[in-house]
């Protein structure tokens, strides 16, 4: 039997009996990034496909700490706790592959009469890369997941408040591609890639990574919803994993002292399957369109830090010569710019973005580096010169990216093309959940002075993010 | 400025800093806690004993500089529960009294700040917070200890909330937040969720400061 995805070539019920599936498993992503859904028979889950199923408004608007968002409001709720739903997208619909009774299937926010809710985050995306394929083109785009990998089980790890556990690897040494290290997390990433296998998700590589127990899987390119999808469902794998294991993981952002875990963003841009970021009558290779598009990353990226860096936590990775980018800079082959261009063939010509943190939400990360793209299109933005010195410990005249949760939730505020391209109450609403979660930090226990995670940062993201 | 006086934070504040400001700049307007205020010079720290907020206020002539954390050249350290703060009766913990005690003493008077009556805060309230997107065109207030209404906006209300006194004081001066109050069971509201949410987002803005310009 295969493990590929339904795609609609046979009849469903047919699909379904061959996999021998009886429950499903509908996962959406909701605002901060979480997993959320339900195990449905499939009985339900094949009358649920016109209208979707049932959820609580609030499971798309909550905040990390498990409360709905009580302090602001957004159109799509309703006036009393009323219900949304999830409406499968059959294309994403695949056999656990472990598990012989599952399958899963990605869902979309929708309201009850089938409208779509704009502040859902992977119809955001759907609609972002339908603009860019009304430009004439397609995205292809890949995520690199970073994440710190423990011996002890989640059980221990909250006994011991998520600090000082015990992280996976040969030595103590900050070190990176060492296989001796690595050798310590096989047997988990055997399981971890065998069930990607199973789930249909493709997968390039994995390594160790610089910091002790931090592993990063990189995927293989693809649509950039897919790309969303399969990153989500990645997490979710990782984290599975790790219960059946009795060890534990975390995408927290920074979750030790040292090297910080990020997400990495690559994307690249087609016609008919040629690469239009690429142009080799141009001396550095970079077509007129890579230049507006890169011209309106820069331009929104102060604003983009929001999203790519949606917690209290994911701002403790900005630190000078620590991996991720503190400029709003590009360069060819430049990792400490915020945009490395990849542009020595039309094979390989892509953009890597990489101020995205572990704990980014995908759709919205991937989002709203499209918009910045988008924008850099309609508006013709000519980018700043190309970033050729080293991006970090640069005097002080230079101009940073926003370092806190509410500087960046400013610029976000102060950026029209953003707003112009995300939509402006989406973003607006976005905004207001930052504020929630900068108050929610502060007055609940938060150490502003510490450089480390908090003792409300392990508890609120560890688990969670 | 606020009768003479200019504010300065520190870059990027943290929610108690922006707090102190509200709170001192509608003290201010008050004369006579603005002749107290132009009677103090220096430093002093406030820290809470539930959680690590603090605060340094320093006061120069007619500058006021508020920043998180404590100051080596505070005269005074202030420690207390910065939700028990205006409670009547409540004593925080002053260090450097002994040192200072001049200072000390027209620091409390300062930080006794004026009461209002839950009324006079209702109508501010309405006056800063009615325009908002999503605020109901009528609201009832009832004082449950003073078994006293007030309705602000026109036409029937479509919210009412009651609690005592003091506590919807707090509330609409943006000392404490509505929906948290609510949830503590200090506050009664009959309201949609709409409602509730907006209204609650107007006490985070009072407690901010965002209603006040200039």
């Amino acid at each position: 039997m295969d493990n590929k995805p339904f795609r609609g070539e046979e009849n469903l019920e047919s699909w379904l009996d061959r996999h021998h599936i009886d429950i499903i498993r509908t996962q959406a992503t909701n605002l901060e990034g979480v997993g959320v859904g339900k195990y449905c028979h499939r009985r339900k889950f094949t009358k649920s496909l016109e209208d979707g199923l049932g959820i609580s408004d609030m499971s798309l608007a909550m905040d990390l700490g498990g409360m709905p968002h009580l302090t602001f409001w957004h159109p799509f709720r309703h006036n009393t706790l009323g219900d949304i739903a999830l409406k499968p997208d059959l294309n994403t619909l695949i056999p656990d592959g472990n598990d012989p009774n599952l399958g899963h299937c990605i869902c979309d926010f929708i309201q009850v009469d089938g409208t779509p809710i704009n502040l859902c985050p992977r119809t955001n995306l759907k609609r972002l890369v339908r603009d860019i394929t009304d430009m004439g083109y397609e995205v292809k785009a890949a995520c690199e997941l970073e994440f710190y990998l423990f011996k002890d089980s989640f059980k221990d790890a909250r006994c011991k408040k998520y600090q000082n556990l015990e992280a996976v690897g040969a030595s103590k040494l900050r070190t990176i591609y060492y296989l001796r290290n690595a050798y310590h997390a096989k047997t988990f990433m055997d399981e971890v890639t065998q069930r990607l296998d199973c789930h249909g998700i493709d997968w390039e590589g994995w390594s160790d990574e610089n910091g002790v127990g931090q592993v990063e899987l990189n995927l293989t390119p693809t649509d950039a919803v897919a790309m969303a999808d399969a990153t989500v469902r990645a997490k979710q794998v990782i984290y599975e994993v790790a219960v059946d294991f009795d060890m534990s993981v975390t995408f927290m952002a920074h979750p030790v002292p040292g090297y910080s875990s990020g997400m990495h963003m690559h994307h690249s841009l087609t016609k008919n399957g040629e690469a239009v970021f690429y142009d080799a009558d141009q001396p550095d290779n970079h077509s007129d369109l890579l230049r507006h598009w890169i011209g309106g990353m820069i331009k929104t990226m102060p604003g983009a830090v929001s999203y790519l860096c949606p917690t209290i936590n994911s701002f403790k990775r900005m630190t000078e010569f620590a991996a991720p980018p503190l400029t709003a800079t590009w360069g060819e082959e430049n990792k400490s710019c915020a945009l490395r261009l990849v542009s020595r063939s039309a094979g390989l010509t892509r953009v890597e973005h990489r101020l995205g943190a572990a704990d980014v939400n995908p759709y919205l990360g991937l989002a709203v580096i499209l918009a910045g793209g988008i924008a850099g299109v309609r508006h013709q933005i000519t980018p700043p010169d190309e970033f050729t010195h080293v991006g970090w410990c640069l005097p002080e005249s230079f101009k940073r990216l926003p370092r806190t949760i509410m500087t960046a939730v400013e610029a976000l505020d102060d950026d029209t093309l953003l707003k112009e391209i995300l939509g402006a109450e989406e973003v607006e609403y976005w905004i207001k959940t930052r504020k929630l979660e900068w108050l929610s930090f502060h007055t609940e226990g938060g150490d502003p002075d510490s450089k480390q995670a908090t003792p409300w940062e392990f508890k609120r993201y560890f688990e969670i993010v | 400025m606020t009768s003479g006086f200019e504010f300065e934070l520190e870059d990027d504040p943290v929610p108690i800093v922006i707090r102190f400001r509200t709170l001192l700049k509608h003290a201010l307007a008050n004369p006579g806690h603005a002749a107290i205020a132009r009677s103090i010079t220096g430093s002093f720290s406030l820290v809470s004993t539930t959680d690590p907020q603090s605060l340094t206020v320093r006061i120069d002539t007619h500058h006021i500089h508020i920043r998180h954390g404590i100051s080596d050249s505070a005269k005074i350290i202030i420690r207390l529960n910065f939700s028990k703060m205006s409670e009547p009766g409540y004593k925080p913990v002053v260090e450097g009294f002994l040192r200072h005690p001049l200072f000390a003493y027209r620091v409390g008077q300062l930080l006794n700040f004026p009461e209002s009556s839950w009324a006079d805060d209702a109508k501010r309230f309405w006056d800063c917070a009615h325009s908002l997107t999503g605020m109901p065109g009528a609201i009832k207030f009832i004082s449950t200890d003073e078994n006293r209404d007030l309705l602000v906006g026109d036409g029937e209300p479509d919210v009412e909330i009651s609690g005592e006194s003091k506590t919807l004081s707090n509330v609409l001066s943006g000392t404490t937040v509505l929906i948290a109050e609510v949830m503590a069971g200090k506050i009664r509201i009959q309201s949609s969720l709409h409602h509730l949410s907006v209204l609650s987002e107007a006490t985070i803005k009072m407690m901010l400061g965002e209603f006040d310009h200039g």
